[in-house]
């Protein structure tokens, strides 16, 4: 952990892996995108909401890290893309705090707005989250209008910016470029994907609740004021028991329905676009001089000359594949669960591959359109030493913070089935 | 609206940052209060406490909420508005920034669903376990973030790079140890303690005024009151040392505070004053304490207290953070050294493109000589020194005063019986708690205006060349998101505090 090549290396594969976790979590986005889908009423609504409900925080929480992971270790990019893209960054945003409070703010009462205009914020948040994301994240190869000349914080010219975006959209042109809506619709359509799959993981498990625990969840801890009205709590929690598995069987076919439509748009998508990244031109640095010159299919060289990424990409493309054609065949020997995450699994890896390539094997990860030798890379963009040592030391913690999550969240699964 | 890109950043960084903070201190105390009656329902197995702990633990959820959503605005912000500090300082004010997200707010998320989807779901002590640990991992989200921002207040542990044209870490423990960053930590955590306490004797005085839930809200009260009068006086403590730390780091922001522009020994200290703004200068009266900002700011009867003309000025002697005392530097002398300073780093890239060794070494060393007077560089005015002297005055001034009332409220919640007029001030104390927090913040952050980065980088070169109208599009925008979301929130609080704790005895 002594060498600054190295450590540059090894956080760009962190932010590649958080980045391709954060792919994975907007499930959560493409179940809020399928909700008007699912023709739901409003009981299953709700069911809908619980089911996704606790996740959220979670995906919310990647995005701030693989924020806090960039800035950290490659605080050119932050101020350069960050200060220039500035529209992109903002919706993007923008979306997020809508997600957060909605997700609280819905079932309560009295909560000012109505559901339903939660329900459309989530909405919202859920087709554009992951168009957004995917457009900023595809700048990491089309790159922006930028220059950077680190001696303007010392200029008296008017411009004392030491990166500054050459055109007045401020990174809403970002979103025009087709390359960088291509991504952004691979993303939406995994995300619905995921999301579908899902719900199906998660209606089609056996309810956990038993009679007592909805009595309990409803009229509390208190034993009942007489015998009748015990039979007929009892009789009443049976009956909702009963609705929720028909709710449930109901909300399991919907999301089959929708699956099978966006995963094989998703798999058209996916295909599309890694030819189109195999093809595209990058831009390679010479690591001695730090001279930026073009090639001509840079990221399948990468592919190709550093081989793990391309292992990386077809195990992920051919889990994906698996997971959903086993998904889509309702195959009885792989269970909801098995395909949701095998997908999963796969995704994230054919992601990160893609990220990995981005920067490794000397490529300028983040191209200035306008002035190429100014584009990021990640020696000229990186932290010092000390810091990147000081926050190695610390990202050694990331498995342990990942499996107390997973252990938790197996813990609290049984909440997840729905009120 | 704003005609001045720089002033348009900052009221934009202003206005997210103190709205976050409206939902951030609640969220540092209450977690504890509620772990504390949680700890109370496993030990006792009295149902009254689960009740108490989850009517709380429903408050807590909805405010949580709302700081999770307006924090993830600042974390980009300083991307997005302020991108030249983002690399003059992103070598060392990345990492406490990372770190936060990758151990606290993570834990925090998990803990936090435990706490509110977990009951019934799991065991009674892993639940406890995670409310502490929410409350827990609440103060650690702070930690991290408020060393970020200690050291804007008090740059150490690194090194500035001129080949980078960047500061870079060279202590990371220094940067975690410093004593500013130790003060902010203790002074804004206590702070969310007493707000905390605040807000839990105001709901349950109401529900005393209107004769519900008697004997939770009267438990609720005692616990309130014991954790309020501890960590009011850890306030007033840290405080204190604050205002010490101002003194020896943030001269100009003592003076600010004090409205004190000709200083002197054996300073007085204004109880109430008057103060005109910037442009005339002085305050117009006052009643003053005798000797006691000397007494504050350096526990010295006879210390000399610089006013900002004396500081303008100079040339009078301090001690400086070594401990060895120093004839102070007029801004003009900073200026100049600033602009050396500035002068050698733009040297320095010049011979460094010809590849001219000794021209870099000695351009290096002039900057490394100048370099602490660097931002005084960018300066054109003395008066571009000095922050907005009132609002520092009277904010300082707020939470003071609401400090002493705070307290008496703990101090009557604890020895009178309950009485209607106590259930009214206590009432009345949850939007004064508020508005002292937010002066606190005012002090700490307009009080070392210029200065985004102290003595380094003001807020005019700090900023990003985004064009005026995009970041007045943008204010507009949250204004409205984060004003609306405010209005929800307290309407869904509002409602549920109406309803009350399920508590059927
Ligand atoms: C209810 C909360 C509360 C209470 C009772 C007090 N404060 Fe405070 N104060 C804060 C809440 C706060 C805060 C919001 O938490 C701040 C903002 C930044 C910080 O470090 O804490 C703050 C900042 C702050 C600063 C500026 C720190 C800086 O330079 O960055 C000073 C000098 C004081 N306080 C001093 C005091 C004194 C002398 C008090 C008591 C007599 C006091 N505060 C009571
Ligand atoms: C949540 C509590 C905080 C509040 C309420 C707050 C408040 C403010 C205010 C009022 C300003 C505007 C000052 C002015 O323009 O006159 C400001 C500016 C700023 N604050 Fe804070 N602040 C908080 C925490 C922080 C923290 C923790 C950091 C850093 C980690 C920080 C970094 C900044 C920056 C970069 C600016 C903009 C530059 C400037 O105007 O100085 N703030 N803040
Ligand atoms: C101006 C700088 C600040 C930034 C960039 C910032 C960033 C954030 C972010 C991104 C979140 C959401 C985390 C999540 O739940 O996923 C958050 C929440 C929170 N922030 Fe801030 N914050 C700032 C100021 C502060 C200050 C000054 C404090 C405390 C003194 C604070 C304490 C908290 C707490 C306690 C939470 C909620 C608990 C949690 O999620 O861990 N923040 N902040």
């Amino acid at each position: 952990m002594n060498n600054l090549h190295n450590l540059q290396q090894y956080w760009w594969i962190l932010i590649s892996l958080l980045g391709a976790l954060l792919v994975f979590m907007m499930f959560v986005q493409g179940g809020q995108a399928l909700f008007l889908r699912m023709q739901a009423n409003a009981r299953q609504k709700k069911m809908l909401y619980g089911a996704l409900g606790h996740k959220w925080g979670t995906t919310f929480t990647t995005l701030i890290t693989f924020g806090g992971a960039l800035f950290a270790s490659f605080p050119l990019f932050y101020s350069t893309s960050f200060g220039g893209a500035y529209w992109l960054w903002i919706l993007i945003l923008i979306l997020f705090i809508l997600q957060a409070v909605s997700f609280e703010f819905r079932n309560k009462v009295s909560n000012l707005l109505g559901a339903k205009t939660y329900d459309f914020f989530l909405m919202l948040n859920g087709f554009l989250a992951p168009i957004l994301i995917g457009v900023a994240v595809a700048t990491f190869f089309t790159g922006g209008a930028y220059h950077i000349d680190k001696m303007n914080i010392v200029s008296n010219g008017a411009c004392r910016t030491i990166s500054y975006w050459d055109n007045p959209y401020h990174g809403l042109e970002c979103i025009a470029n087709q390359f960088n809506l291509l991504l952004g619709l691979v993303f939406l359509f995994s995300s619905m994907t995921l999301g579908s799959m899902y719900y199906m993981w998660n209606f089609s498990v056996p309810i956990r609740k038993s009679a007592a625990d909805i009595i309990r969840e409803e009229f509390g801890d208190t034993n009942p004021p007489s015998a009748e009205i015990e039979a007929k709590r009892l009789k009443g929690a049976e009956e909702s028991l009963k609705r929720m598995a028909m709710d449930r069987k109901y909300l399991a076919g919907k999301a089959y329905k929708n699956m099978v439509p966006s995963s094989i748009i998703f798999l058209i998508l996916f295909i599309v676009f890694v030819l189109d990244f195999g093809i595209r031109s990058g831009y390679a640095v010479d690591p001695a001089s730090g001279l930026i010159t073009p090639e001509h299919s840079k990221y399948l060289h990468n592919l190709t000359q550093l081989v793990w990424p391309l292992v990386f990409l077809c195990t992920g493309t051919a889990l994906a594949i698996f997971g959903i054609f086993t998904r889509i065949c309702k195959a009885k020997w792989f269970s909801a669960k098995a395909s949701f995450l095998t997908t999963g699994l796969g995704i994230t890896l054919a992601v990160f591959s893609l990220l990995a390539c981005a920067a490794l094997n000397n490529t300028a990860f983040f191209p200035s359109t306008v002035a190429i030798q100014d584009s990021l890379t990640l020696q000229n963009a990186s932290s010092s030493l000390v810091t990147l040592k000081t926050m190695s030391y610390v990202s050694l913690l990331i498995p342990i913070v990942i499996a107390y999550i997973g252990v938790t969240w197996h813990k609290l699964a049984g909440t997840s089935k729905g009120y | 609206m704003f005609q001045n890109l720089t002033d348009a950043s900052r009221f934009q960084f202003a206005l997210t940052a103190l709205y976050h903070f409206l939902f951030v201190p609640l969220t540092l105390g209450l977690g504890f209060m509620i772990a504390i009656m949680e700890s109370k329902y496993v030990a006792s197995k009295n149902e009254f406490w689960k009740h108490t702990a989850k009517f709380w633990s429903r408050i807590f959820a909805i405010n949580f909420a709302c700081g999770a959503a307006t924090g993830i605005i600042l974390e980009f912000e300083f991307g997005t508005n302020w991108s030249n500090f983002s690399w003059f300082v992103g070598d060392i004010f990345g990492a406490p920034l990372a770190i936060e997200g990758i151990l606290a707010f993570f834990l925090e998320s998990t803990f936090f669903a435990v706490m509110f989807f977990g009951w019934n779901k799991v065991g009674e002590k892993f639940h406890l376990a995670s409310t502490w640990l929410t409350a827990l991992g609440a103060i650690l989200s702070a930690v991290w973030i408020l060393t970020a921002n200690a050291w804007m207040q008090y740059p150490v542990g690194m090194e500035f790079n001129p080949a980078t044209a960047r500061n870079e870490m060279v202590s990371f423990s220094k940067l975690v140890f410093s004593p500013v960053s130790l003060m902010k930590i203790a002074h804004t955590v206590t702070g969310g303690f007493v707000l905390s306490s605040v807000v839990v004797i105001g709901i349950s005085g109401w529900y005393l005024m209107k004769k519900r839930n008697i004997a939770f809200a009267t438990k609720s009260i005692r616990i309130a009151a014991i954790f309020g009068i501890v960590s009011s006086l850890l306030a007033l403590g840290s405080g204190d040392r604050s205002a010490v730390q101002a003194a020896k780091y943030q001269p100009m922001k003592l003076a600010a505070m004090e409205g004190l522009y000709d200083g002197g020994f054996g300073e007085p200290m204004e109880a109430v004053g008057i103060v005109k703004s910037n442009d005339n200068g002085k305050y117009i009266s006052g009643i003053g304490i005798p000797r006691m900002l000397s007494i504050l700011s350096f526990h010295d009867p006879n210390a000399y207290v610089p006013g900002i003309n004396d500081i303008i000025k100079g040339g009078y002697l301090y001690t400086d953070a070594t401990g060895n005392t120093k004839k102070a530097l007029s801004f003009q002398e900073k200026k100049i050294k600033g602009a050396i300073a500035q002068r050698a780093l733009a040297d320095y890239h010049i011979a460094s493109e010809s590849g001219n060794r000794a021209a870099m070494d000695s351009t290096a060393s002039i900057l490394k000589v100048n370099y602490s007077y660097f931002g005084y560089g960018y300066l054109d005015s003395p008066q571009e020194s000095v922050p907005d002297v009132p609002m520092n005055f009277y904010s300082f001034r707020i939470m003071v005063y609401c400090f002493a009332l705070f307290f008496l409220l703990f101090i009557s919640a604890m020895i009178f019986k309950w009485r209607k007029w106590l259930s009214i001030v206590g009432i009345i104390c949850i939007p004064l708690a508020y508005i002292t927090v937010e002066c606190g913040w005012i002090v700490s952050e307009v009080g070392r205006q210029p200065w985004v980065v102290q003595d380094l980088l003001p807020a005019k070169a700090a900023v990003t060349s985004a064009s005026l109208a995009n970041v007045n599009t943008a204010i507009i925008i949250f204004a409205v998101i984060f004003t609306t979301i405010l209005a929800a929130m307290l309407s869904i609080m509002f409602r549920s505090i109406k309803q009350g704790p399920e508590i059927i005895k």
